[in-house]
């Protein structure tokens, strides 16, 4: 290699350096950030939200977490991060988890581990119809709003699935006999929820 | 003299009267307003819509839209606004169904439920004397009525026998239909299948 090559090889590692051009492509770079990606690879990141990594069988009501689970997820997290998560949360989360005052929080319908970190819990990427699929894309969007596929990696780790609205008929449920209940919320006060 | 001027008068200001309470549109000059619904939550009814939901697999997430993000989460005011609406449907989720013109619809149209002023949303030839003139454009296009009325419309009026009212033809047709027949035995066909006349025919001929 002649001086010339090299110094002009090195000229362009040291630019490269100096205007921060990432080594590594943009998804790795988010992967390596992400708590989430992780757990598979890294046994120390359980610390970055819990206080202690628990034994076997072993459950704490405030899931051993360094803060108020209702906070742990918005360190990183809007709360608006998605439509849907200010109509949830803070409602009563009745049987399903909740944080510290038995109310909805991120991790009721998500859960933060994804697939194999927990033996034993599934783990549901987000799925939904073709028809479902076409009305979505069908539909206006507001201003400051953006399409996305839920999940590219994860698909939005979810406790529940969501094909055929299992996932949302946890909590709401329309009998066949047309005679609607929604847990933990009387059909009024639904209604007045979502006429806003 | 004077019950003429009075005459006059009363004419003049019946004539005010009248300009003063005509109504050109339905919300116009009468003091009350139709009562449009503001979103559709408040007609739409989930119960109706569970089975047929179910079967054609239309879930939660088909009008309550959660893929979506948010792009400025930090401006709380744009970001809660931005997220109401997209969580709540918007017309399309209807019109999928219910005003499909290009694939057709595959539930009955309900325009009043939430348009209350129709003729807002009717086209500019639905106008006076539409119901004479609208069999040109109808064979023109036979599949432009179904584009928003359901499919079932025109035979409504075109085929019923529960009601008397006027559809194609003038009550008691059947008795002197035979002198258009034979001046233009064709014209029959133009609605009716070619065995339509033969039904009755048959047997006895024209004299029949």
């Amino acid at each position: 290699m002649s001086d010339r090559v090299f110094v002009a090889l090195l000229t362009a590692a040291l630019f490269a350096l100096s205007a921060g051009v990432p080594v590594v492509a943009r998804s790795d770079d988010a992967d390596n950030v992400s708590p989430h990606a992780r757990m598979l690879t890294d046994d120390a990141v359980c610390l970055e939200c819990h206080t202690r990594r628990p034994a076997a069988g072993e459950h704490a009501a405030d899931h051993f977490l360094g803060a108020a689970p209702s906070e742990v997820c918005l360190a990183c997290h809007s709360e608006y991060e998605h439509p849907g998560t200010k109509e949830h949360l803070g409602r009563d989360a009745g049987r399903l988890l909740g944080d510290e005052h038995g109310r909805i929080a991120c991790f009721t319908c998500h859960d933060p581990h994804p697939a194999g970190v927990i033996a034993g819990r599934t783990i549901h990427r987000f799925d939904a119809s073709d028809t479902t699929r076409a009305l979505v894309a069908a539909r206006a969007l507001p201003p400051g709003t953006t399409r996305r596929e839920p999940g590219a990696r994860f698909g939005a780790l979810l406790r529940y699935p969501s094909r055929d609205a299992a996932g949302c008929r946890t909590c709401h449920e329309t009998p066949p006999d047309g005679a609607r209940s929604w847990y933990g919320v009387a059909p009024n006060t639904l209604d007045r929820v979502l006429l806003y | 003299m004077t019950m003429r001027r009075a005459r006059i008068l009363a004419v003049a200001l019946a004539l005010v009267a009248y300009a003063a309470c005509r109504n050109p549109g339905l919300n116009d000059g009468w003091g009350w307003q139709a009562e449009r619904p503001a979103t559709p939550q408040q007609t739409f009814s989930h119960e109706r819509h569970a089975q047929v939901f179910e079967r054609q697999h239309v879930e939660c997430f088909a009008c309550h839209t959660m893929a979506v993000g948010i792009d400025d989460p930090k401006n709380a005011a744009q970001a809660i606004r931005a997220s109401q609406t997209t969580f709540s449907p918007t017309k399309e989720a209807c019109h999928a169904c219910h005003y499909n013109p290009q694939a057709g619809n595959t539930a009955p149209d309900r325009c009043g439920l939430c348009h209350v002023d129709v003729r807002a949303i009717e086209p500019a030839n639905h106008n006076f004397d539409w119901v004479k003139r609208h069999a040109v454009f109808a064979k023109a296009d036979g599949g432009s009525c179904e584009g928003c009325h359901r499919p079932r419309f025109c035979e409504d009026c075109h085929s019923r026998r529960d009601e008397t009212v006027r559809t194609v033809h003038d009550r008691n047709f059947r008795f002197v239909h035979g002198i258009e027949a034979r001046a233009n035995p064709m014209v029959c066909g133009q609605c009716h299948a070619p065995t339509f006349c033969e039904g009755c025919h048959a047997k006895g001929g024209y004299e029949r």
